[in-house]
């Protein structure tokens, strides 16, 4: 039986071994020579944990929350929702193809307006929560082939560690060439410089109250 | 949705300050014609965040249905865009206004009944009355009688012919009493404001569509996670926390609240309704020149409540005394009963969720615990004695506080309205000896 466990608590102060060497960088105490797994990250058990699926549940609460206008005081600030939505570019030419095993299909294009920080893949979901193809890397401004997820498919945003922290609901466009430019055409968000030059221009002009004509 | 076009105004990935300064600025038709494009886009209907099995709003095409054509829709658009602070939003043609290329979902019913509750319609729209009647009120500025203007001319008279705000007509003439018929219909309960006139006309014709068990249901849902809250780090022990039977709660509200949008019933109205209300919230939420003008301003991190308190006393009426909590929860109850509607939670894993606290966080529980500390503050419900049997209820007798009760609760037996027990074919009901 381990010093620890004869213990059954904790100890106030663990003293360095009799026999450990001279003390420096590195001092061995008699813990590191019993339990040398400490090295390692404890897990905390008394921290529940949940499943990737429970997870995803959070961060999709969070962004319909976001969608419905929820944030700011009291509320965080920032909101798992992808704000512009991701455009899906369908071709109305390319059908649903059978697959073997009950699997359907058409190739799609997905974009994003704006690069996410920490972004790392893309998963599409449907309407029936099944994730649809694999894992795809996320690139801004850049049409990503993907399956078509059908109407009510979603797109999650996953980090570096495979976490999801952002989802959207893609807007479905037909007939559109796929790439960065009609993603503006067919979303109509109005191109950031245009808004941020008009921003510039009325807090130049408005010292004071902007006079209605 | 006024306090997201607020945010839309800002910066269309609403990532800044909201502008409801710009909102009040918009002309009236020009908002008007937003709220139509916004309901045509389909709200919860067409955003599937949640992924959910159940069809929101009762009907998968009533949005469908309720709305113009497309054509008509593009006919005369909002044209509204991102405009900076202090503009006057102009007019652009064309398709792609604000909000309108994907569909923005609008809040639950229970948002407008919990800030109606606090008493903000009666008091701003006292505050409309006696700027428009005569000056017992200080001269308001330009803004503020812009804002006067759009509040009466969207929500104090009747809408344009066939819009999705006309939830009044010869038949139902009282805006007050079509709103307290859906509150009472949803949620089996009422504001607590009364008038002398009030004949609880919104309760006649009702019948047994109303859900008059949900406040005990809720009750028992909140008690119920913040049991699993209090044992959520349990490791030694026993653990009450029954996540199966908080999935039978969601499944049994949800369906109780879907029992009254079979076939689209109450969309339209609670569009307008949640619309409405968030006219108001948007009033009182920052310091706007309204505010400034009846000199109730509480600062830049101040609450609603306390503006709305301070505006109430200036037209000699008083709000809610719970408003701090009324407007808070509002926001939070929203999310989560249109999660409930859409059976998020029915099974074991999704409502552990409710409770469980793990590592990075958990905007659900998160969501819940708040609820819970509101709820009990804003309605004196003792929720967290789960210690101590807790009598006085409605129905007459103690709760139970065991982690699973023997029976759900019952809520109260419909009471046969008086003289109201059938439609009288447009004649007047014949007193009965």
């Amino acid at each position: 039986m381990t010093q620890k466990s004869q213990s059954g608590g904790p100890s106030p102060r663990q003293a360095p071994a009799p026999s450990a060497g001279p003390p420096g960088e590195h001092a061995t105490t008699a813990r590191r020579t019993d339990m040398p797994d400490d090295d390692h990250l404890q897990v905390n058990i008394f921290q529940p944990r949940v499943s990737a699926d429970q997870h995803r549940l959070g961060v999709r609460f969070d962004a319909l929350r976001g969608a419905l206008g929820k944030l700011g005081r009291p509320f965080s600030s920032e909101s798992a929702l992808i704000l512009p939505a991701p455009v899906l570019h369908l071709d109305p030419h390319e059908m649903w193809e059978p697959y073997p095993g009950d699997c359907r299909s058409r190739r799609a294009w997905l974009v994003f307006a704006y690069d996410i920080k920490g972004a790392h893949t893309v998963t599409l979901w449907d309407a029936q929560r099944h994730r649809v193809g694999d894992a795809h890397q996320f690139f801004a401004n850049r049409p990503i082939p993907v399956d078509d997820p059908g109407e009510g498919g979603s797109v999650e945003v996953r980090n570096g560690h495979r976490v999801t922290f952002k989802v959207g609901v893609p807007v479905r466009t037909f007939d559109v060439k796929a790439g960065a430019e009609p993603y503006q055409e067919a979303y109509e968000a109005v191109p950031a410089g245009a808004y941020e030059q008009a921003r510039a221009g009325a807090s130049e002009e408005s010292g004071a109250e902007t006079p209605k004509e | 949705m006024f306090r997201t076009l607020a945010l839309l105004y800002a910066d269309p990935l609403m990532t800044r300050p909201a502008q409801p300064e710009t909102v009040f600025a918009t002309h009236p038709v020009q908002l008007s014609r937003w709220l139509e494009q916004v309901f045509a886009e389909g709200g919860i209907s067409t955003v599937p965040l949640l992924g959910a099995t159940a069809v929101p709003l009762g009907a998968a095409d009533v949005v469908r249905r309720l709305s113009p054509p497309a054509n008509l829709l593009t006919d005369l658009t909002s044209g509204l865009r991102p405009t900076p602070p202090g503009l006057i939003p102009d007019y652009t043609p064309g398709t792609g206004a604000l909000g309108t290329a994907g569909a923005l979902p609008w809040d639950h019913l229970i948002y407008a009944y919990l800030v109606e509750s606090t008493g903000a319609v009666d008091v701003l729209g006292e505050v409309v009355r006696r700027f428009m009647v005569g000056e017992t009120l200080e001269a308001p500025s330009v803004q503020t009688l812009e804002w006067a203007r759009a509040t009466e001319e969207l929500f104090f008279r009747d809408p344009p012919l066939f819009h999705i705000l006309g939830a009044t007509s010869m038949l139902r003439p009282r805006a007050r009493d079509n709103r307290w018929n859906a509150y009472y219909r949803m949620f089996g309960c009422t504001p607590p404001q009364t008038r002398p006139d009030d004949v609880a006309a919104w309760k006649r014709d009702v019948g047994a569509g109303a859900n008059l068990r949900f406040i005990e249901l809720w009750h028992e849902l909140l008690r119920q996670v913040w049991m699993g809250v209090q044992n959520a780090r349990n490791a030694v022990g026993a653990n009450p926390t029954d996540p199966s039977y908080l999935a039978y709660l969601c499944q049994t509200i949800g369906e109780l609240l879907r029992l009254r949008r079979r076939g689209g019933m109450l969309a339209r109205e609670e569009f307008a309704y949640v619309c409405m209300l968030s006219w108001f919230h948007l009033t009182l939420e920052s310091d706007t020149s309204v505010v400034a003008d009846l000199r109730a301003t509480a600062n830049a991190l101040g609450n609603p409540a306390d503006r709305l308190a301070a505006i109430a006393a200036r037209v000699g009426m008083r709000a809610a005394p719970q408003s701090r909590e009324l407007f808070e929860l509002a926001d939070r109850m929203s999310v989560f009963l249109w999660a409930l509607e859409l059976d998020v939670f029915t099974d074991q894993a999704n409502a552990q969720m409710l409770f469980a606290q793990p590592v990075g966080g958990n905007p659900i529980a998160d969501n819940m615990i708040r609820i819970i500390d509101l709820w009990q503050s804003a309605t004196g419900e003792r929720l967290k004695d789960t210690s101590v049997a807790v009598a006085g209820t409605t129905i007459g007798r103690s709760l139970p506080v065991t982690p699973q009760p023997t029976r759900l609760p019952a809520g109260t037996v419909p009471p046969r309205p008086a003289g109201a027990l059938a439609a009288h074919n447009g004649q007047a009901a014949v007193p009965r000896p």
